[in-house]
């Protein structure tokens, strides 16, 4: 039965003018698990608001969309609230009472249950999602996971028939995505309740899904099933950059030939697929880079740091180079230690026992103005906090105002930085109203106008799509052709393996396991990129797709 | 956000901040100079400085709680010891009052009195130590010496919890049976507990083929084995440490070789007039017991500075 | 080439009779193998041949090969690390009193350096997420997470198979769905090999590659899941039916069209189902009867409020519950909601801060345990903590005197004829195999003849079979008027046997009825069999059973 059928839709919204959705037309039947991808700002989360009557925005919409052979306008509020369920992307958005249970309870005593029958419903719940051991805390003691499951919980406690979900795991770190992920298809394969689902992290999701989605522009592009999405948007266009939203095995699968078969989506179906190859050729003759010579621009020497005498230790002896020109990565842990490891090397911090050395002097003789005019630049996990202007073009004249630029020199750098960034028709925007990977960009370009040497990223692939991140690649490894030294903490694996020229673990405080990337990744059985796990058996040294790709091309199929 | 977890993590763990936070030899080696010390010099001025710095110590270890509970019970006892001492040892020289016919000597109340600074310096000194250097660290220094004993005592500890709650369990069982510790006669009552126990050897010694098991199958007994050490030691700081504790010590040591620090009581009790190199150990034994207090106080110097 | 190749293996211990007849099978790299049967029929001993430090010493003939080199011919050192053991118990792996020392354990015997270690912890502690877990002492551990860290302590070696004997059997079922799902993602995203001996498969045959039962002594069928269930339907094979999911159950003996796709998994059954379109006659739900004041109240609770400690939380929270002479009543609920609190309140062991507990109108707390030992029974999750003798038949005979029962060895023969136990008469209780312990330390308890009976997951760790007995067995104390008060995690047993259950949540009754009103409609508290028959065709039920009884009112379709 169809659950969900959209004819014809277009919207516009209200003070705009341009179209957020064009002629989009889908059917999803029950049961289905269906995800819808594409770039930010393609319309997606308009869709999916779109579904749900009490969040759809104002504006004008053409076009029908039925539930349950209805049309949405004619069913009752009560019915749809309980039947429709949607989750947002921020775990506290949607998060009203101040303990679990309350939170849990809130939509059941909306709809009129007895006590009796709430608590009943709340045993469960909390025992189908193992939420056992923090059904006591507050909410302000929950971690974004927990959070996040907990909005699920509070949902699916109404038994809703449909579940809307848009980009519930951005704001995730990955251990705790996967958690969600696993969760989600449980419910779907325990209960049978009809799953839509926008992301952009498609590793997890395709193996579970039963439609995929392209969305651009505010119209899908391409529909069907996982296994033969990728033919659909090789077909219309060969190079097509949301390819390389898909899940590593299909993109290898892609990358070497038109096939015209159904694609791998997991794992284990690319490790099977790859075994056809030879594995002669381990390695391939790259551009070897020169040795650099050992001349540290930056670096710590057993670094100790605590936020107050009574805290715990976050950073124990750390001791870090990191060469000049390098794009310097710092992967895995949870919590405040990463952060803190970039505070204390952008000298916000300072550590209680050794130092930090810039350009081979201590980090305390700096002055605030030597250290942030023109040397290091910190981009933090929430840009917004750097915007204080209400258009991005005054924020960006301030800026060049306190560095010091003249009228002249400030717009011409101003139009540098846009040209560099792309970023022309943003600049008369608020900077709260742009998207995630555009909010990035700005953010960057109002660091680029302090010309800095020393670049440090905090999470900067934290909730953008692919394009973004593709953008953000290429921005850096510009950055870094001109000589800027950038240091990225982060927990996307794959995004480190195709941009660092070195690595390190961060665990418990310390540093380890430094190493290009190479090494870094085959060196770990558990802690590694998708492709490197696919590729493991044959090309141990493989660590991006395009590695795996480029090896199995040289190597050839293996006539067995 | 800090505020909130910083008070959470204040009531959860004890930081390791200060003198907790040295090497736990280095905390052994403090200890065991001090506890040698006291038992050697005998000279009350020695003993009531070393009494007075150790509470200063308990109390900046926060234990001074603990202490209080002890106090009590140490100076009821430590009275008993005076006033038996007193009224019941006629040996020594020196007669300060006569009572009811027996002489109260001078040199049994000194000597009882001096008895029970003492004690009450090691109690502070074992407050202390019980404080900081707690089972898991000791367990840690003795396991580079005694790397056998070392595990046995671990396994110990892991196994005490697990038998104590396998014991209520059958305890439980059993009474259901009609056994029971707590109801009937003696001889039911230890003949019950008795057989508690032979159920809980039972059972855990058929458990524990599995836990051998467990231990081969991940290579226990293979060959050579080698140690995770989660603290570390560095020996340009804490070697510093050490060896400014053990100088000092050291020149104690040798004072007290050349008879300084001791009193001589019996027969007669004789106190020579102190001399400058008295002056100097007392001086050097203030340092080794104030040790603790001169690591936080820089702690405390460099925090404060930091801010 | 296969990585383990079993070779007409045949083992016997010295002196007994052959335990192992003659087995041969491949194990391909990457697979999930799922060996189960019956207890004793040889698994555990078949795996254990695989461990060589831990294999068990008979006469062997036959071979193993490992990556096509017989077993004995590697070094030791190469297999420990390649080949990761974990069993059933998770109490009795771990040696260490910190989980830190306890995972790193194994690199500390074969020699690995401090940095190493913490480089290895590192990478696990990112892809498991268990940091918060790291700082802990054993003992503030639960069952699941004791198992994980068992199963932790071995991946740091970074094993190309892991052997598992049992792992999720003492667990509750979500500690096992998560422990199975990690082991599914092991398998799924690093290709080990994953070899496992479980009872409860019912999520395992959607997920293996390969099957094998084995009954005694022998490899009866193999394969992959789909040709393994239709073998044992081809055999009538009664013994490994019972191991088959509820739902295939279902569509082999229901379904006349095999071309279909075999149901594995309740996404699948539902699959299934959607394709038939007949109306069914709904079955009457089974109403709880209303309390005929005549039964004699047995139990009484009332407002009950306890915490351990003085500061501590409340582990009950005003429980109310009555049970009468002649109730089955199944208590459920999840880790840590005060089902053992319960028991133990009502077997006198602790005394509530608040309310009274009593026993036939006596508190219990006050009760000599003489008085308690005439009143009930109590079968504890453990047996091992039951049995207080060198053999079971003097167990027996200590209660024929302490109880002072007439005929005392008549009584005993009897019983141990009704529980098949008598050729277990003379042997020592830790001797026998965990099933056998639990229907001897059962027979023990009813030679007393209570009329109260209180059982502490008496299923668990049990095989399909063992469980049917089992549950005949109770239905026959029940029929004859014995009150039972069960505690456990088994939703399909209880549905079974049980005519009044409780869900307990949070110290609280959180639900009470028949099994039918407690367990529909709910997500968690349900059979997986009630969670494919919702929003079907088919009304609601909770058992296999329920299905048979129904369906042949319909035309086969």
């Amino acid at each position: 039965m169809e659950i969900f059928k959209v004819e014809n839709v277009n919207f516009t919204f209200a003070e705009s003018s341009k179209r957020a959705l064009n002629a989009v037309s889908f059917t999803i039947q029950q049961g289905s698990f269906a995800v819808l991808f594409g770039a930010s700002g393609s319309g997606k989360t308009t869709l999916l608001q779109l579904l749900k009557r009490e969040l759809t925005p104002n504006g004008k919409r053409d076009g029908e969309i039925f539930y349950k052979g209805e049309l949405l306008e004619d069913i009752d509020a009560k019915t749809l609230v309980s039947e429709i369920g949607f989750v947002m992307q921020k775990p506290d958005d949607q998060i009203v009472m101040d303990t679990v249970w309350h939170e849990l309870a809130f939509g059941l005593e909306n709809m009129g249950l007895s006590n009796a029958q709430i608590r009943k419903k709340i045993a469960e719940m909390t025992s189908y999602f193992g939420m056992g051991d923090w059904f006591h805390k507050k909410i302000s003691e929950l971690s974004g996971g927990q959070k996040q499951l907990l909005n699920l919980a509070s949902i699916l406690i109404m038994q809703p028939k449909v579940l809307i979900l848009d980009e519930p795991t951005s704001q995730l770190d990955p251990i705790a995505a996967t958690e969600f992920m696993q969760t989600l298809h449980r419910l779907h394969e325990d209960t049978g309740v009809t799953i839509i689902l926008v992301e952009h992290r498609l590793e997890d999701v395709f193996q579970f899904a039963s439609d995929i989605m392209l969305i651009e522009n505010g119209s899908i592009i391409a529909q069907g099933s996982p296994r033969i999405i990728g033919q659909i948007v090789k077909k219309i266009n060969e190079h097509h950059i949301m390819l390389e939203a898909l899940p590593t095995a299909t993109r290898i699968y892609y990358g070497l030939s038109t096939f015209t078969n159904e694609s791998p989506i997991t794992i284990r179906e690319g490790m099977e697929f790859i075994g056809n190859y030879k594995n002669e050729i381990q390695e391939l003759p790259r551009n070897i880079i020169e040795q650099k010579i050992d001349k540290p621009i930056l670096a710590m020497k057993d670094c100790w740091f605590r936020y107050g005498r009574d805290f715990p230790d976050i950073v124990k002896g750390v001791s870090l180079k990191i060469q000049k020109g390098e794009i310097f990565c710092i992967l895995g842990g949870n919590g405040a230690g990463k952060t803190t490891l970039l505070k204390l090397l952008a000298g916000q911090c300072k550590p209680y026992k050794g130092y930090v050395l810039l350009h081979d002097k201590k980090m305390k003789k700096y002055s605030m103005e030597q250290l942030y005019k023109k040397n290091i630049a910190l981009l933090p996990q929430n840009p917004k906090t750097l915007f204080l202007q209400s258009t991005i073009r005054e924020d960006y004249e301030v800026t060049a105002k306190l560095i010091g630029f003249d009228k002249m020199e400030a717009s011409l750098q101003i139009e540098r930085v846009m040209k560099m960034l792309h970023i022309e028709s943003l600049m008369d925007m608020h900077p709260h109203s742009v998207s995630g990977g555009e909010l990035q960009k700005i953010a960057i370009g109002k660091l680029l106008l302090l010309q800095p040497k020393i670049l440090l990223l905090d999470e900067p692939t934290k909730g953008i799509d692919v394009f973004a991140k593709k953008q953000l690649q290429q921005l850096l490894q510009q950055l870094r052709a001109q000589g800027m030294t950038i240091i990225i903490v982060t927990h996307d694996m794959d995004f480190a393996a195709e941009i660092a020229d070195c690595c390190g673990l961060y665990f418990d405080g310390e540093v380890l396991a430094i190493d290009v990337p190479k090494s870094f990744f085959a060196q770990n059985n558990y802690y590694t990129t998708a492709a490197n796990k696919i590729a493991r058996q044959l090309y141990p040294n493989a660590v991006t797709c395009e590695d795996v790709i480029e090896l199995c091309i040289a190597n050839g199929l293996d006539k067995k | 956000m800090i505020q909130t977890s910083s008070n959470r993590i204040r009531r959860l763990i004890i930081i390791d901040t200060g003198f907790r936070g040295l090497h736990p030899l280095v905390q052994l080696i403090y200890y065991t100079c001090m506890a040698i010390l006291i038992m050697l010099y005998n000279h009350p001025y020695f003993l009531i400085i070393c009494c007075f710095v150790l509470i200063i110590v308990n109390i900046m270890l926060d234990s001074w709680v603990k202490l209080l509970k002890w106090m009590k019970s140490i100076l009821f006892l430590g009275g008993g010891i005076i006033l038996l001492n007193t009224f019941l040892v006629t040996k020594g020289e020196t007669v300060l009052w006569i009572i009811g016919g027996r002489a109260i000597m001078l040199e049994p109340l000194l000597f009882s009195f001096i008895t029970m600074l003492m004690l009450m310096a090691i109690l502070l000194l074992f407050v202390a130590f019980n404080n900081t250097l707690n089972g898991q660290k000791f367990l840690y220094i003795f396991s580079s010496f005694f790397q056998r004993t070392a595990f046995f005592t671990m396994l110990a500890m892991r196994f005490v919890p697990l038998l104590k709650m396998r014991l209520h369990e059958i305890s439980d069982v059993q009474r259901v049976k009609g056994l029971s510790i707590s109801h009937g006669s003696i001889k039911e009552r230890a003949q019950s507990g008795m057989l508690f126990l032979q159920v809980l050897l039972t059972w855990s010694l058929t458990d524990a083929i599995d836990t051998a098991d467990a231990m081969k199958a991940r290579g226990y007994g293979t060959g050579e084995i080698s140690k995770y050490k989660p603290y570390r030691f560095i020996w340009k700081h804490e070697g510093i440490i050490i060896g400014t504790i053990v100088s000092l010590f050291g020149i104690c040591i040798v004072g007290l070789l050349l008879g300084y620090g001791r009193l001589e009581i019996y027969p007669k009790y004789n106190m020579p007039p102190l001399t400058l190199v008295d002056a100097l150990l007392l001086f050097c034994i203030t340092i080794i017991s104030a040790f603790p207090l001169i690591i936080e106080g820089r702690e405390a110097l460099k925090w404060h500075y930091l801010k | 080439m296969a990585l383990f190749k079993v070779n007409q293996l045949s083992f016997c211990y010295p002196g007994e009779q052959p335990l192992l007849k003659d087995i041969s099978f491949t194990i391909e790299e990457g697979d999930f193998v799922v060996l189960c049967g019956p207890s004793g029929c040889g698994k555990s001993t078949l795996l254990r041949l695989f461990i060589q430090p831990i294999a068990p010493i008979g006469e062997l003939t036959g071979d193993i090969y490992y990556k096509g080199q017989e077993l004995s011919q590697w070094e030791s050192r190469t297999l420990l690390e390649e080949i990761g053991f974990v069993m059933q118990n998770p109490d009795n792996q771990i040696v260490m009193d910190e989980v830190m020392k306890e995972i790193v354990f194994a690199l500390e015997n074969l020699g690995y350096s401090t940095f190493e270690m913490r480089k290895r912890v590192a990478e696990m502690v990112h892809f498991f997420g268990i940091e918060h877990l790291l700082h802990k002492k054993v003992a503030e551990l639960s069952g699941g997470q004791k198992q994980i860290i068992n199963l932790l302590a071995v991946l740091l070696l970074k094993p190309r198979v892991l052997i598992l004997d049992e792992p999720t059997s003492q667990l509750d079922p979500i500690a096992a769905k998560e422990f199975l799902s990690i082991l599914a993602r092991l398998n799924e995203e690093f290709g080990m090999t994953i070899i496992i001996v479980e009872h409860r498969l019912e999520e395992l045959f959607a997920v293996a590659d390969q099957i094998l039962m084995m009954d005694e002594g022998r490899i009866q069928i193999t394969g992959t899941s789909e040709m393994c269930i239709r073998q044992v339907y081809e055999q009538q094979n009664a013994i490994f039916k019972s191991y088959v999911p509820s739902i295939t159950k279902l569509f082999m003996e229901m379904e006349n069209d095999y071309s279909q796709c075999m149901p594995l998994s309740v996404k699948e059954g539902k699959r299934w189902l959607a394709t038939k379109n007949t109306s069914f006659i709904s079955k009457p739900m089974m109403k709880s009867v209303a309390k005929q004041t005549e039964k004699e109240l047995l139990i009484e609770m009332n407002d009950v409020y306890f915490q351990y400690e003085k500061k501590g939380r409340f582990v009950l929270k005003g429980l109310s519950l009555s049970v009468c002479k002649g109730d089955f009543l199944a208590i459920v609920g999840g880790n840590g909601c005060g089902k053992s609190t319960l028991l133990k309140a009502c077997i006198g062991s602790i005394r509530p801060q608040r309310g009274f507990v009593k026993l036939l109108g006596n508190h219990t707390y006050k009760l000599h345990s003489k008085e308690l030992s005439q009143q009930l029974a109590y079968l504890p999750q453990n047996p091992q903590a039951y049995f207080a003798h060198t053999t079971i038949e003097k167990e027996m005979q200590e209660i024929v005197k302490r109880h002072q029962i007439s005929n005392g060895t008549e009584r005993i023969e009897a019983i141990c004829k009704e529980f098949n136990i008598s050729h277990l008469l003379h042997r020592h209780p830790e001797d026998c195999s965990g099933g056998e312990m639990q229907r001897a330390a059962l027979a023990c308890i009813l030679l007393g003849n209570p009329q109260l009976i209180m059982m502490d997951e008496p299923t668990k760790g049990m095989d399909p079979i063992a469980k049917q007995q089992f549950a005949d067995l109770l239905q026959n104390l029940h029929l004859r008027n014995t009150t039972i008060i069960m505690v456990t995690h088994d939703i399909e047993f209880t549905a079974k046997v049980a005519n009044s259950c409780m869900i307990l949540f949070n110290g609280e009754v959180a639900v009470q009825g028949t099994p039918s009103e407690v367990f529909t409609g709910n997500y968690f508290y349900t059979t997986p069999f009630n969670r494919i028959t919702r929003n079907s065709c088919m009304p609601e039920m909770l058992t296999v059973e329920e299905a048979f009884d129904l369906w042949p009112a319909q035309v086969r379709f």
